[in-house]
């Protein structure tokens, strides 16, 4: 299968560092790369906030969760509430739902393998994807809390995988990952994936079931995208 | 113009559970394998991944990790091909459950650290304010030892205040007229301590006080529903549980224990202005040296803290420490 494509991701304008919040910052990062195609989103464009935002504490045990932070998104250049409704549309079925609020929509997928996260290098506009997995699982062999991460690219021939981890501040590079050791890691989460749309610019339909194969529809880009 | 991607997923209902808990739940929260009910329905068992981080001057870190199992359940009923959530505990309710699994573990510590403060208890601004009653009954049966009118007191709504010190046997109903309390012994005796001794009665009381506070802490939380002078246990606790967990009476940063602080209690604390209030806790605990200070650092009375070390295991049960250099 080769190399796909690589996310285009500025780390000067899209980086957000985060010690702790690595979903939250994993989240903000998705959404300084929309905004990049998308200047009309309604979204903070001022990277300090995004940083405020990522760095956030929710303070719990449980860590947080989507619909959690979604209600503080940094919007019109402060954090602010965001007083829209958290619409859910029940798709396939009621857990597997696409969160919305007034500017993106977001997706969870627990995907059948490394395969299944190619299709989204191949849109016209790459779509960040959100991975979850075990690290200290992958790193030293034990059972650890959930860690999130974007992925950069993956190359198939050298089976390495090319991330963006939100707590490597000084690196300005993908952290690179081999398959072998992250697949165990991921397949403890599910092979959670999470990706990040604007709701208003592409379209997401549920597609017949095919077997365990599900088809999602992206309306592709309007003339709006650059 | 319409692009298609095509994406396989897993069907089973574990996987469907890990989507709902990360929209819903919380991160650290994991599904473990389903289990068949007798109504044919299916149950998800949820397991918690709890990383506790302590970091100490220097930024040496060590990470502990729990595993809690059995935290709560999500409920499936599977039709056709589809699986239909029918309940589900709460994100809320999780972080109770977590919370409380945590507060067996550190029980032994509570009880030791309100004995540890038992004379000084009483010293502290929020102790003097919410049992307030405490002081005025204590303060007129010493200073006078004049008996008081159990009605003036049920009037004043302060007899349940009473009654913990008739409890704590520094106040009786009298014998001879049972409609009214009189000190005991114990605090006619302990007055004239005080008085031998040119110290103020106030001391005194603040020192009764302290004690019927360690001895009641549960009552007066729970029953009496006064929850603001427990700042002062749970701040104290949230230090020594980090500094036992790490295994040192390391200086740890204020900021770090004030986070942990919201975790173990349900607080009104949420902003930097009420961090400002943490600090004037912990200059309290300072005060009557049951935690110490330097700068933005805590570290805690040595003599306390090396008390306190046998229960240490207590503290890491169910944990596992991570390897040198892994953060959170």
């Amino acid at each position: 299968m080769g190399k796909t494509k690589s996310l285009p991701f500025k780390w000067s304008d899209f980086f957000v560092p985060s010690d702790t919040e690595c979903l939250l910052a994993c989240f903000a990062m998705s959404a300084r790369y929309w905004a990049e195609f998308f200047p009309e989103l309604k979204l903070a464009k001022d990277l300090d906030v995004w940083k405020e935002f990522a760095n956030r504490s929710f303070v719990s045990y449980r860590g947080t969760y989507i619909k959690e932070f979604l209600r503080k998104i940094p919007k019109s250049n402060e954090v602010i509430e965001v007083n829209s409704e958290i619409k859910t549309n029940n798709l396939e079925e009621p857990t597997s739902q696409v969160v919305e609020f007034s500017e993106l929509a977001i997706k969870t997928n627990t995907l059948e393998d490394l395969n299944s996260l190619v299709p989204f290098f191949r849109t016209k506009i790459i779509i960040p994807q959100i991975i979850f997995f075990n690290q200290l699982l992958m790193t030293h062999n034990i059972n650890g809390p959930n860690h999130a991460v974007l992925l950069h690219s993956i190359d198939f021939e050298k089976e390495k995988l090319y991330v963006i981890d939100s707590t490597k501040h000084q690196m300005q590079e993908p952290d690179v990952y081999d398959f072998h050791q992250f697949k165990r890691a991921w397949r403890d989460a599910y092979n959670l994936q999470i990706i990040t749309y604007p709701k208003d610019m592409i379209t997401l339909v549920s597609g017949p079931n095919v077997g365990i194969t599900k088809q999602l529809y992206l309306n592709q880009f309007t003339e709006k995208s650059k | 113009m319409k692009s298609i991607v095509t994406i396989s997923e897993l069907q089973n209902i574990e996987a469907v559970a890990m989507k709902y808990i990360v929209q819903n739940l919380g991160c650290n929260i994991r599904p473990l394998k389903a289990l068949s009910e007798k109504d044919g329905s299916l149950r998800v068992p949820l397991q918690a991944i709890v990383p506790r981080q302590v970091t100490k001057r220097d930024h040496e870190t060590k990470v502990f990790i729990y595993n809690l199992e059995d935290i709560g359940s999500l409920h499936y009923r599977k039709t056709e091909n589809k699986f239909n959530l029918i309940s589900s505990i709460t994100a809320k309710d999780i972080e109770i459950e977590i919370s409380n699994r945590f507060k067996i573990l550190t029980e032994s510590i509570e009880k030791e650290i309100l004995i540890e403060g038992k004379a000084n208890w009483g010293k502290l601004s929020w102790i003097k304010t919410f049992l307030s009653p405490l002081y005025t009954i204590v303060i007129n049966l010493a200073s006078t030892s004049k008996p008081i009118s159990i009605d003036s007191l049920r009037t004043a709504d302060i007899w349940k205040y009473a009654k913990l010190l008739i409890n704590e046997h520094y106040a009786q109903i009298d014998s001879e007229r049972p409609n009214q309390i009189i000190p005991t012994n114990k605090l006619t005796m302990a007055s004239e301590e005080y008085y031998k001794s040119n110290k103020h009665i106030h001391n005194l009381a603040e020192e009764i006080v302290g004690g019927v506070f360690a001895n009641n802490y549960f009552e007066i939380k729970k029953e009496f529903h006064i929850n603001s002078p427990t700042a002062y246990v749970d701040t104290t606790k949230v230090y020594y549980i980090d500094a036992l967990r790490y295994g040192e009476n390391i200086p740890i940063h204020e900021k770090n224990l004030f986070y942990e602080y919201l975790k173990i209690g349900d607080r009104s604390f949420r902003s930097e202005v009420n961090l400002m209030q943490f600090r004037t806790l912990l200059s309290e605990l300072e005060f009557v040296k049951l935690l110490e200070k330097q700068g933005s650092y805590v570290s805690g009375n040595p003599k306390f803290f090396k008390n306190l070390m046998v229960y240490r295991d207590n503290i890491l049960e169910g944990s596992v420490q991570a390897p040198k250099g892994v953060t959170f």
